[in-house]
């Protein structure tokens, strides 16, 4: 198979395996966060059913191809465990009780046809730029500059 | 009147106390006898409440256990993954996906958007194998979901990840970096549904 037609099936499917979970119903989503009140675990279980299958798979790809990065998570792994990883899952986790979509299951209830799906991944796309275009703007304030004005638009 | 539940900010200040404050502040100084008696205010406050609670009801129903569904969709979920780690050497995180796909100048957009366009083309697939994967409606208005998805694309990029990427993908590689944005993104999520639907009373 090539890599194209690989990395379109599993588009595909992944957006199967959202929707057969649940995870393309914001009410589910935000019951099962709402642990204090009717709490729903189903998500829980599309949790485990995918980690069931992945640990075993990527173990395999592993002893398989040992010295890819991606495999091998060496990429991932670099950043430690800081400010920013708690802050950025902190405030991830704020939009996805208000709005009850993350990134994936939103892209796939597109096909849905809600304006507000529209209006969820636009500003999501929105977020992504703000924080592109952002994040080098913060970066450079903190550094002291040695020329005046900082690289404005270089993402 | 009913538009101004639509907008967050206004809705903060729906809750009774806070409206009955407010109405009192307003009857007390500038609106006394000018624009509307204080009686007509007070009227009109308990109405806005009393409609306020009704949308509560109607928001507050519970959802389907689905076990045996969400266990079959995550192992999808888990195959997919699986096929392009092996098959393409990536991790499926979306939000990590989307954010570098969005970037004209990295290389290897391409698959990210043959990718990106499966999950949407996955998406009509649904339509017809398994409509009710898609609500017929949804009840937050477009200010909460347009704050939501900018919290949620700021977010996913500043923590490096979301659900997939770090919650399946992560926690797969036993990260322990995943593992401490899986806990937190799920404890701001249960506070933030917390604060809705318990101390708001109900989605925004």
């Amino acid at each position: 198979m090539s890599k194209s037609a690989a990395a379109f099936f599993s588009g595909v499917v992944f957006a199967l395996g959202l929707g057969i979970g649940g995870m393309t119903q914001p009410q589910k989503i935000i019951a099962f966060l709402d642990v204090f009140g009717a709490w729903d675990p189903s998500l829980a279980f599309v949790m485990g059913g995918a980690l069931a299958v992945q640990i075993p798979l990527l173990r395999y790809a592993r002893r398989r191809s040992r010295p890819s990065p991606a495999t091998a998570g060496v990429s991932l792994n670099s950043g430690a465990i800081d400010g920013k990883l708690v802050a950025g899952a902190g405030i991830f986790g704020v939009g996805w009780g208000l709005g009850g979509f993350c990134p994936g299951p939103a892209v796939t209830s597109l096909a849905g046809g809600l304006p507000q799906v529209l209006i969820f991944v636009g500003a999501m796309v929105g977020g992504m730029m703000l924080y592109k275009f952002g994040a080098p703007l913060l970066r450079d304030r903190r550094k002291p500059l040695p020329e005046t004005g900082g690289q404005l638009a270089d993402g | 009147m009913a538009a101004l539940s639509h907008c967050p900010g206004i809705l903060l200040l729906y809750d009774g106390k806070i409206l009955n404050l407010l109405s009192k502040l307003l009857t007390s100084c500038m609106l006394r006898g000018r624009f509307l008696p204080k009686k007509d205010l007070i009227q009109l406050t308990a109405r806005r409440v009393h409609d306020f609670r009704l949308s509560r009801n109607r928001s507050g129903d519970m959802t389907e256990f689905t076990p045996l569904a969400s266990t079959a969709g995550g192992v999808l979920i888990g195959l997919a993954a699986g096929a392009l780690i092996l098959f393409n050497g990536k991790i499926a995180g979306i939000s990590g996906i989307l954010g570098h796909g969005l970037s004209l100048n990295a290389a290897e957009v391409g698959w990210r958007w043959i990718f990106l366009v499966g999950l949407a083309a996955g998406g009509v697939l649904l339509l017809f194998v398994y409509p009710q994967a898609f609500p017929g409606s949804i009840d937050a208005s477009f200010a909460v979901l347009a704050l939501a998805g900018l919290l949620v694309g700021f977010g996913t990029r500043l923590g490096s990840g979301c659900t997939s990427g770090h919650g399946i993908c992560g926690l797969a590689r036993f990260s322990l970096r995943s593992l401490v944005a899986t806990v937190t993104f799920m404890a701001t999520g249960a506070a933030t549904v917390f604060i809705v639907n318990h101390l708001l009373g109900g989605n925004l």
